[in-house]
C-alpha cells in the first residue's frame, strides 16, 4: 500500500529544478506525480517516479540531498467532494495531514491523490474500513 | 590615524615569530604602554592586522600612523560590538544531532548593522521533506547560537557541498 516518494532539497537557487529533474531524464527515469513546497531560501521537491531506488541513487550521486518517504496513493473519482471525502474520513478519526498533492489518470475517470499522514498504518486501515480504493505502489509508478 | 607615541609604542610583528617586522611592513599590531601604572602593558597584541607609516603627515602632526584594519590574525569577528569566533559556532552545530559541521559565516553591513548569517549544509540525516520541520530545525540553530554569542544571527538551510 505504502509508496515510495523521493524528495530532493533544492537551495533556491536559478536551473537547480531544472538540473534535478534532467538528472532524471538522463537516465530514463520517469516522474509520475511531483509537487514542490516552497520557502524563501529553498525548496522540497517531493516525486513519485516510475523507479525510486534508481532516482534515489542517481540523484544523490549527483550530490542532492534525497530522501525516501513512504506515501499513500487513493484513487478518487474526478468529480465534486471526491477529495473531501477522503479527507472526511481522515477528521472523524484525527489524523493528520502533512501534505497532499493529486494528479488525473490517463485516459480514466478517476484522480489520484498521493496523501503524506503522521500516521500512515493508522490511514490505511481507516481508508480500507471506509471503501476506498488505495493504490498499490507497483501500479502506481507505473500509471 | 595617529597613534599618540608618548603614551604608547606601537610596534609591527609577525604573529608566527613574534619578532618585530621593519617600518611598513604589515603584520600584527601590538601596543606598549609608557605611562599607565596600574595595568600596564607590554607589547599587547591586539591580533589586528596593518602597519605603521613613519612618514610625515600632510596634517602636521608628526606622531606615527597606522594604516586601516585589514585583518585579524585569528578569525575572530566582531558583530555588533561582540566578539564572535567560528568554534562556537561550530561548537553549536555539533552538538545539534546529526549536523555535520560544515558552515559559513557571511557577515554583511546593511546601514549601521552588522548582520551575520550562518549558512548550514543539510545533510541527508538532517533533511525532511516536510517543511515544518526543516523550519524547526532552522529555529533549533538559530536559537542556539543567539544563546552562545548573544547576537542575533540568520540562519540559512544549503545544500551539501555548495559551501566553498
Amino acid at each position: 500500500m505504502k509508496a515510495k516518494q523521493i524528495s530532493v532539497f533544492l537551495e533556491n537557487k536559478w536551473g537547480r529544478l531544472a538540473e534535478a529533474t534532467k538528472i532524471l531524464g538522463d537516465n530514463d527515469i520517469n516522474i509520475r506525480a511531483l509537487s514542490v513546497a516552497d520557502t524563501a531560501d529553498y525548496g522540497v521537491l517531493r516525486m513519485i517516479i516510475n523507479r525510486p531506488d534508481k532516482a534515489y541513487e542517481v540523484l544523490k550521486n549527483s550530490g542532492f540531498t534525497v530522501t525516501e518517504t513512504n506515501v499513500l496513493g487513493i484513487e478518487i473519482p474526478d468529480e465534486p467532494g471526491g477529495l473531501a471525502r477522503v479527507l472526511e474520513e481522515l477528521k472523524k478519526e484525527s489524523l493528520n495531514v502533512e501534505y497532499v498533492y493529486c494528479f488525473l489518470e490517463k485516459g480514466h475517470e478517476s484522480a489520484i491523490l498521493i496523501l503524506r499522514v503522521d500516521n500512515t498504518d493508522k490511514a490505511i486501515k481507516i481508508l480500507q474500513s471506509a471503501g476506498i480504493r488505495l493504490i498499490e505502489a507497483k501500479e502506481l509508478y507505473l500509471l | 590615524m595617529h597613534i599618540f607615541e608618548d603614551y604608547f609604542i606601537p610596534e609591527i610583528i609577525d604573529p608566527d615569530t613574534l619578532k618585530t617586522l621593519p617600518p611598513g611592513e604589515t603584520g600584527e599590531l601590538v601596543f606598549t604602554t609608557i605611562t599607565k601604572e596600574a595595568i600596564p602593558v607590554i607589547r599587547y597584541r591586539t591580533r589586528d592586522v596593518s602597519c605603521l607609516k613613519f612618514e610625515p603627515c600632510s596634517c602636521g602632526r608628526t606622531h606615527v600612523r597606522m594604516k586601516r584594519v585589514s585583518g585579524r590574525t585569528d578569525d575572530m569577528l566582531i558583530i555588533r560590538g561582540v566578539n564572535v569566533f567560528p568554534s562556537q559556532i561550530e561548537s553549536v552545530l555539533m552538538e545539534i544531532e546529526g549536523t555535520e559541521p560544515h558552515y559559513q559565516m557571511v557577515v554583511e553591513r546593511k546601514g549601521n548593522l552588522d548582520i551575520l548569517e550562518v549558512q548550514v549544509e543539510v545533510s541527508e540525516k538532517l533533511f525532511s521533506d516536510e517543511v515544518k520541520k526543516l523550519e524547526d530545525l532552522e529555529r533549533k540553530i538559530k536559537t542556539e547560537i543567539e544563546s552562545v554569542l548573544s547576537v542575533s544571527v540568520n540562519v540559512k538551510l544549503v545544500e551539501p557541498k555548495t559551501i566553498e
